[in-house]
């Protein structure tokens, strides 16, 4: 947390002003956006909030819209004198339009500004109230990419302690995702010995969590694991390659 | 249920660590220091809302353990305190704790402020 003195701001949306003002930030063309958005409240803690929600639901369905979106935001953010909300808060939505860009290039294979984006995102979590947790998702996001590279004896090493990372904030989806891509790396490394064992434990966990995203990414790993054929098959169009965790 | 834990975007789980918490919230606000009773209801609510958004990032997935959420809420409580009354005064507080405390790093108040009340056997978590 910062030690800046605090604003004392207008009366802050609701959150459903929040998201109706979101939406209509994100239906204004990207061009036209500076000026407008200022106008329509983009300062405004409940619109970011529900535009990072947005972000996130669809940063792997339309990867490279999502990225335009994320700059939008970080560079808005980062407007010299910007504060918006109180506390940690410009400094913990700057680093989430970071991580949220970081993503898309993982999705669009954008290794160097992923990478610039991962730098970023670490500057501004470190001084959000939640450091460590945030801190550990661009740890994730860097797992992954690892991943995307093939530099899998890197995944093995460093899964276990990011997943750990997880452990201590009690995230326990974030821990199971991390588990997931260790495997995922196990696998395309041909340790298969116990793996499948190891992985139907891991979706067993996963249809515990409630969600989604994670189940799915278990069973589809699992079939891969037991060799179904055509366990990939019906990825989004533009979601990258069935390897890619979301 | 009240009208608050019904509210969209209230976690209930959120909204109970902020209810056992206020009593330390008003502890930092009202006798540390020193803001008015409708300056700490302004303050309570600005706290309110800042700690539901804090509950709802990354998702909703629970990224913060009750106790840390609790310990940066008084944090917070502390720093909108110490930021009001330093804004307020422009940095000449007339009374001679204040000004001591407004030096001083608000996480060490939050923490003096939880062993007071655990010394007065009050034990909220």
């Amino acid at each position: 947390m910062t030690g800046r003195i605090l604003a004392f701001p207008r009366r802050p949306l609701s959150v459903e002003e929040g998201r109706e003002m979101a939406r209509r930030i994100l239906a204004i063309p990207r061009a036209q956006r500076d000026a407008a958005s200022l106008e329509a409240g983009l300062e405004d803690p409940e619109t970011l909030l529900s535009i990072v929600e947005d972000l996130r639901r669809r940063v792997w369905r339309d990867p490279a819209a999502a990225l335009e979106d994320a700059e939008f935001l970080w560079e808005f953010l980062r407007t010299p004198g910007r504060e918006v909300g109180i506390f940690d808060e410009t400094e913990y939505f700057r680093g989430e339009a970071a991580l949220l860009a970081s993503v898309a290039c993982r999705h669009l294979l954008r290794a160097e500004p992923a990478r610039r984006w991962h730098e970023r995102a670490d500057g501004d979590f470190r001084l959000t109230v939640n450091a460590v947790a945030d801190a550990t998702r661009v740890g994730f996001e860097r797992l992954a990419w690892a991943l995307e590279e093939g530099r899998l004896s890197d995944v093995l090493e460093t899964a276990p302690l990011v997943a750990e990372s997880f452990r201590r904030c009690g995230m326990t989806v974030e821990v199971l995702r991390c588990d997931l891509l260790a495997a995922e790396a196990s696998l395309q490394s041909g340790g298969r010995a116990g793996l499948a064992a190891h992985v139907e434990e891991l979706a067993n966990e996963a249809s515990l969590t409630g969600d989604v995203e994670t189940i799915r990414d278990a069973e589809r790993l699992l079939a891969r694991v037991r060799g179904v054929p055509g366990a990939g098959a019906g990825e989004p169009e533009g979601a990258g390659p069935d390897t890619q965790l979301r | 249920m009240n009208e608050e834990e019904q509210a969209p975007g209230v976690i209930p789980e959120v909204h109970g660590i902020f209810e056992r918490a206020l009593p330390a919230v008003w502890a930092a606000l009202r006798d540390k220091y020193l803001l008015g009773e409708n300056e700490a209801r302004d303050a309570e609510q600005d706290l309110r809302l800042w700690f539901q958004r804090l509950g709802r990032r990354a998702g909703g997935s629970s990224p913060v353990l009750p106790s840390d959420l609790r310990e940066a809420l008084l944090v917070a409580a502390c720093q909108y305190g110490r930021s009001y009354q330093t804004w307020r005064l422009g940095g000449q507080p007339g009374d001679a704790d204040l000004a001591a405390l407004l030096l001083r790093d608000p996480r060490d108040v939050a923490k003096e402020i939880e062993e007071e009340l655990e010394r007065r056997g009050f034990d909220p978590k």
